[in-house]
């Protein structure tokens, strides 16, 4: 389960944008405990390699691949185990070690001369075995580009990535012996090996190894259910944890069970010397064109800053400056006449003449202390007579033109919802609005505005220098752009 | 007729077993019977008077009767037809007089105005204002092209421009703008419920309390058989008939002209 960042909905684990709001899913922020799982375990495995290759590896290399070299074959197979060493699955093996070898060699042997005819396929098994391995190294982004990239035939990579990671290193055995490799990717991979000649006899190495190891995992399922609380605790701890106290906000949870506070996951402000990309966003919700904020100030407008931004009129010439500073990455509004919006991930704070876009509309909250009275104040204290305002605390007007309202709304009781077919202020008329799509509330005389989960967002035109962060979205002129900063190398 | 007194403050009526006004609060002690301050006040001018103004209160319950025999101010603090307590009547608000044996009411210049309960659809111009329940709503017909752009601004992204510019605008006490509806269609209806503005809480507005039409001549408000009525405030003066209803700030009269 992906709880989007911006929208808090759960989202299948494949999923790569929200159901609720179309925003990308990070898998970064899907999977934080990989790494921590994987560097906890690697001591076992120096220890084990040496043993269980020495044997493998001379008996199974002549037999399966009569023309390679056996010379070359030994020390390049002393490599690979080497380049394992990270496996978890590999911290199995101790139990294993002496038993599997000898059981394991016949099965090994076995594929080779089935396969050997399409010479093709001959590097194949070892391709395969270097699959589950590089599946297991503990990067994140190496998982999901392997995911999406590298394997498509695999239905559902991040769910192998998952058992990998509760060592059930079975289903790869299974996967060896039962389905010898036929997959377009290992075909693929299979010629580039080809290509480099001399690799094949070390390719071959990893199979009895790999067979080892899952055989052992099964052997021993008290280690794989310590393990498995491992994993957990380290996953509870990387990141789910709750913004307000602190405490450990269980996966799938909403809120914080210690405090109540809402669970978001960490969207920490830019980190220190972070790059910072723009990216366009079309309308459609494809990205296009993206370009890195320099260090430093840089001011964007019409046609002017950074290519990003084009002959758009409704840009000021000098629109918004961006300030990529050590820490902390802020725009602000150089007086341009359409301003700067930012699409909204938690509630805000509304005060008199904020203006906000829903939909197609401009519409600009006002406090109903501060609306300037339309007709002039007697001198002789007469008061203006006028409607009853029953409790109404706040007025929102729909801009048609500079300062402008057209159509307008009186705010009164605690909420007032917003929305194309539900809520006290409707607009049916414009398809870019969401059922419901933002509220309006009011606590201890203080206003706030607050997205429903709508589609398209509601916007919040800035005011002075604002701080952006990762996956925030802005709004210039017509064109829609997504923050994304990662920390630089 | 049953003992009942006028409260002093408001001018409700009170049964005379009361010690406090139930309107006001006010007490009553030292108040003069109504039926004594009625036979008073018709025994001094009633052989004058052409014309009497009844001040109804709450749910048509009268009150003070008002005898119209020359010409009268009304207001706050000037005049003989006085509401000190009334803080939306100008100190001198409007005037009743006779001209060619009608009688007409007219606007003292006041802030708030005076207003006449329509008899027939009436035409209001841009920026009138009309009463309906306690809705108090101005017409407006266009102005919403906004201040030029200059320089290199370049275009404002804004709302959508309405085809239509008229719209109706709910002023608030203190004279601040409400509610606002453009009139897509080209006419509004102004209700309680199932109305283009509904003022669901106003008890004194009927489901379907009135309609304005706009045209390039102007917005005709027509009163839908509201049950208490619409109100326009008159531009300078105008004639009244038996059975008019007026409203001076917060208080409703009745004309009665006599026959």
């Amino acid at each position: 389960m992906i709880i989007c960042p911006n929208c808090s909905r759960e989202n299948e684990d494949h999923y790569k944008f929200c159901l609720g709001c179309g925003t990308e899913i990070s898998r970064s922020d899907a999977l934080p405990d990989v790494p921590p799982v994987a560097t906890a375990l690697p001591q076992v495995v120096p220890q084990i390699v040496p043993k269980a290759m020495p044997e493998a590896v001379p008996q199974a290399v002549p037999k399966a691949m009569p023309e390679a070299m056996p010379q070359q074959a030994v020390p390049e197979a002393v490599a690979v185990p080497a380049r394992a060493t990270p496996l978890p699955v590999a911290t199995a093996l101790p139990a294993a070690t002496p038993a599997p070898p000898p059981a394991l060699l016949p099965a090994a042997s076995t594929p080779p001369p089935s396969l050997l005819p399409a010479s093709a396929s001959d590097a194949a098994p070892p391709t395969m075995d270097e699959d589950s391995l590089a599946g297991d190294e503990p990067m994140p982004d190496d998982l999901f580009s392997h995911g999406s990239m590298d394997a498509p035939p695999r239905s559902a990579p991040p769910e192998r990535v998952e058992s990998d990671l509760a060592f059930e290193g079975t289903v790869d055995a299974e996967s060896l012996k039962e389905a010898p490799p036929v997959e377009p990717t290992r075909v693929a991979r299979v010629v580039r090996v080809d290509d480099t000649r001399g690799e094949p006899p070390t390719e071959r190495v990893p199979e009895p190894f790999a067979s080892a190891d899952s055989t052992s995992v099964s052997v021993d399922p008290a280690f794989d259910e310590l393990h498995a609380s491992m994993v957990s605790a380290v996953r509870e701890a990387a990141g789910r944890r709750c913004r307000a106290c602190g405490n450990a906000v269980p996966a799938g949870f909403k809120f914080c069970g210690v405090c109540g506070s809402r669970f978001e996951l960490a969207t920490p402000s830019v980190a220190p010397s972070a790059r910072v990309r723009l990216t366009l966003v079309h309308p459609d919700g494809s990205e296009g064109e993206s370009f890195e904020l320099p260090a430093g100030e840089c001011t964007v407008g019409r046609a002017q800053g950074l290519p990003l931004f084009v002959d758009d009129p409704f840009l000021a010439p000098r629109h918004a400056t961006f300030h990529n500073g050590p820490g902390r990455v802020t725009v602000r509004d150089e007086g341009s006449l359409n301003g700067v919006f930012i699409r909204l991930r938690a509630e805000v704070e509304l005060v008199h003449r904020d203006l906000f876009r829903v939909g197609q509309q401009l519409l600009r909250f006002e406090d109903l202390r501060h609306v300037r009275p339309v007709v002039p104040a007697a001198t002789d204290g007469t008061l203006a007579f006028g409607s009853p305002t029953r409790g109404a605390w706040g007025r929102l007007t729909s801009l048609v033109a500079v300062d402008t309202p057209a159509q307008a709304w009186t705010l009164a009781g605690p909420q007032t919802l917003i929305g194309r077919e539900r809520g006290e202020i409707r607009f049916p008329g414009d398809g870019f609005v969401s059922g419901s799509h933002c509220v309006i509330s009011t606590r201890q005389g203080r206003y706030f505005l607050a997205d429903q989960g709508s589609t398209n967002g509601t916007y919040l035109r800035l005011k002075g220098e604002q701080a952006i962060t990762d996956d925030d979205l802005l709004l210039l002129g017509q064109q829609l752009f997504r923050v994304t900063s990662s920390p630089a190398d | 007729m049953t003992e009942t007194l006028v409260c002093g403050s408001c001018g409700a009526s009170v049964p005379s077993s009361h010690r406090f006004c139930g309107q006001c609060g006010s007490p009553m002690q030292g108040t003069q019977p109504r039926t004594a301050m009625q036979t008073a006040f018709f025994g001094a001018i009633q052989s004058d008077a052409r014309a009497r103004l009844v001040l109804i209160r709450g749910e048509g319950l009268d009150g003070v009767t008002f005898q119209l025999t020359g010409r009268h101010v009304a207001g706050r603090s000037t005049g003989s037809i006085l509401f000190p307590d009334d803080g939306y009547l100008s100190p001198r608000h409007a005037e009743f007089f006779f001209e060619d044996e009608r009688l007409y009411v007219q606007d003292a210049s006041s802030l708030n105005g005076v207003f006449v309960r329509l008899r027939a659809p009436a035409l209001l111009a841009d920026g009138e204002v009309f009463l309906a329940g306690e809705e108090l709503l101005r017409v407006q017909f266009g102005g919403l092209a906004g201040p030029a752009i200059t320089g290199e601004d370049g275009h404002f992204f804004a709302s959508p421009m309405p085809a239509v510019q008229s719209r109706i605008t709910q002023v608030l006490e203190g004279g601040r703008p409400g509610l606002t509806v453009v009139a897509h269609a080209g006419s509004l209806v102004i209700g309680r419920e199932r109305a283009d503005l509904e003022f669901p809480n106003d008890r004194f507005i009927s489901g379907r309390h009135c309609r304005v039409d706009f045209s390039p001549a102007g917005a005709t408000v027509t009163d839908l058989g509201s049950r208490n009525g619409t109100f326009v405030r008159i531009r300078e003066r105008q004639a009244l008939a038996d059975g008019d209803h007026i409203f001076l700030g917060r208080q409703l009269l009745r004309v009665e002209l006599s026959a």
